[in-house]
């Protein structure tokens, strides 16, 4: 397992670095843009609060005012996170799937050790890759909005949305896991269509409004910004993630066990 | 010929799939039309306030900007998004895939040129683009028309639409350039997925902050909807941008292609 686990590090490290810095670049571009907007926002932020609301919503605006701070991270944190789920949903799609796809899985599995162990060593390879994204997310918002935010109770807050999208990463990536042993051909497709999907459900329920119950159907909705900067992450959905994680952890666990291996 | 037809069957259902898929997602959206209607009486009050001067430095034409046409254009940021990584992920996989399911070796041993090859390739390529294009283009006059009953600007709307073929062409090429220069691309769909929306998120920021130097980093933000939708045409400097990059990287990757050292399945 701890060949497994250090081989999938090596392979991913590049395409890592990739989205790292794809990430760092847009926090720091999106957050800089905050103190150019905020210096001549006297006009800017109350048109943009005066948009129709559909509009808002579409854009990731609608939750809080665009010229409060809080207002602006909410709506990067939206489009980060983005990024994100499509990281974590490809790579759980692509780490097992691969093999297949590349014809090395003759080789791989035939290999002295248990599929169930190639699975945990690749499945913990992956929720290391995709905390250390988690990661760079964090450190570039809180070191390019520190100077907006100094002092005021939002530091905590961004750590604890932070925390929140590494959460749903999970989720999209044992979501991808999952497809990745049902559909080994496909998996990449299928795990980006989800992350879209529920992209538009989380839309169409704020345009609808009023109907939080139904926020379980998208993960985008489970630690949204405005909820956890207001009441910080809600146990109920920290624990539906984790049983969502556990349920296609297990599943793609079984499935892979006993599946005939396609070459 | 033989290269063209087969690709044109390879790709039939991704095409299908995309045109019906794209087709569904703006009629849906569309219909929120009176939904933004209802909602845009306060913003076009306090605009209708301000002097007319005004008014023209920011670019807006005020009753259409409001009206189905301005929603569209809305709508048609997300459609682009789209569009865009159908193109950059056609592109990349029709190069790409000989190399990755090792079929390269055949393909190359027919008494065929590279270029003869690489031409019949780039023809499905924009074959698939167009027929997608055309069905979106059906799809969303269908829509704007049940939703304002044929009471709508058609110039403006068609000009928004239009650049759906050439937001497709520029990632097309970009799509084919990637592939040209990388020799083996394990997963098209995640490098794909990764340019074209952090891509598209850049030109997402530069318009929510109004930035201008952001917009040159972003095809997306090439087409201004809004100047679009006031002067009737596309922004010239953006369009000969557009052109130049379109052409640069389909002529780069024709070339690259032509010279390239091909790895054998082995």
């Amino acid at each position: 397992m701890k060949q497994i686990f250090a081989r999938e590090l090596k392979a991913n490290r590049k395409s890592l670095l990739f989205w790292s810095l794809g990430m760092f670049l847009l926090a720091a571009v999106g957050f800089a843009e905050y103190a150019i907007f905020k210096n001549n926002g006297t006009e800017i932020g109350p048109m943009i609060d005066m948009m129709p609301r559909v509009v808002k919503i579409m854009f990731g605006m609608g939750e809080l005012p665009m010229d409060t701070a809080e207002g602006w991270y909410a709506c990067m944190y939206l489009w980060l996170s983005f990024i994100a789920f499509m990281h974590a949903a490809l790579l759980g799609a692509n780490i097992i799937s691969k093999e297949e796809r590349e014809k090395t899985s003759e080789f791989l599995f035939t290999r002295p050790i248990k599929r169930s162990t190639t699975l945990a060593g690749k499945m913990l390879a992956a929720v290391l890759n995709v905390l250390a994204l988690a990661l760079v997310a964090w450190a570039t918002s809180l070191a390019v909005l520190y100077p907006h935010i100094n002092g005021t109770s939002m530091v905590s807050g961004v750590s604890l949305t932070m925390l929140g999208m590494f959460i749903t990463q999970m989720v999209f990536l044992f979501t991808g896991f999952l497809f990745s042993t049902l559909s080994p051909g496909r998996s990449g497709s299928y795990a980006a269509v989800a992350v879209i999907v529920a992209y538009i459900i989380a839309v169409l329920i704020e345009i609808q409004g009023n109907v939080d119950f139904l926020n379980v159907l998208s993960p985008f909705r489970y630690f949204h910004a405005a909820g956890v900067l207001a009441d910080g992450l809600s146990w109920v959905y920290v624990a539906l993630s984790a049983v969502l994680c556990a349920a296609a952890g297990f599943s793609s666990r079984f499935i892979f066990a006993g599946r005939d291996l396609r070459n | 010929m033989n290269v063209f037809k087969h690709e044109m069957r390879q790709y039939r259902k991704t095409l299908i799939l995309w045109a019906g898929s794209l087709s569904a997602l703006v009629f849906l959206c569309m219909l929120a039309t009176p939904l933004f209607i209802n909602e845009s009486s306060s913003m076009k009050e306090m605009l209708a306030s301000l002097p007319e001067a005004a008014l023209d430095a920011m670019g807006i034409d005020l009753e259409l900007f409001f009206s189905a046409v301005g929603f569209y254009s809305y709508v048609f940021t997300y459609i682009g998004l789209a569009a865009a990584i159908q193109a950059m992920s056609l592109g990349m996989g029709i190069l790409s895939k000989e190399n990755r399911m090792k079929t390269a070796d055949f393909l190359m041993s027919k008494p065929k040129s590279r270029s003869s090859i690489f031409l019949a390739k780039l023809a499905a390529c924009l074959c698939s683009l167009f027929v997608t294009g055309a069905v979106f283009f059906l799809a969303a006059w269908l829509s704007i028309l049940t939703m304002t009953g044929g009471d709508f600007a058609f110039a403006p709307f068609a000009l928004i639409s239009l650049s759906f073929l050439l937001l497709q062409m520029i990632f097309l090429s970009v799509g084919l350039l990637a592939a040209a220069l990388v020799g083996r691309i394990k997963s098209v769909v995640s490098v794909t997925i990764g340019i074209v929306f952090g891509v598209f998120l850049l030109g997402i920021i530069s318009s929510i902050a109004g930035s201008e130097a952001l917009r040159w980093l972003s095809p997306f933000r090439y087409f201004d909807y809004g100047y679009a939708m006031k002067n009737h045409t596309y922004e010239g400097l953006f369009m000969i941008l557009s052109a130049a990059l379109i052409l640069g990287a389909g002529i780069a990757s024709y070339v690259i292609q032509m010279k390239k050292d091909i790895k054998a399945a082995a």
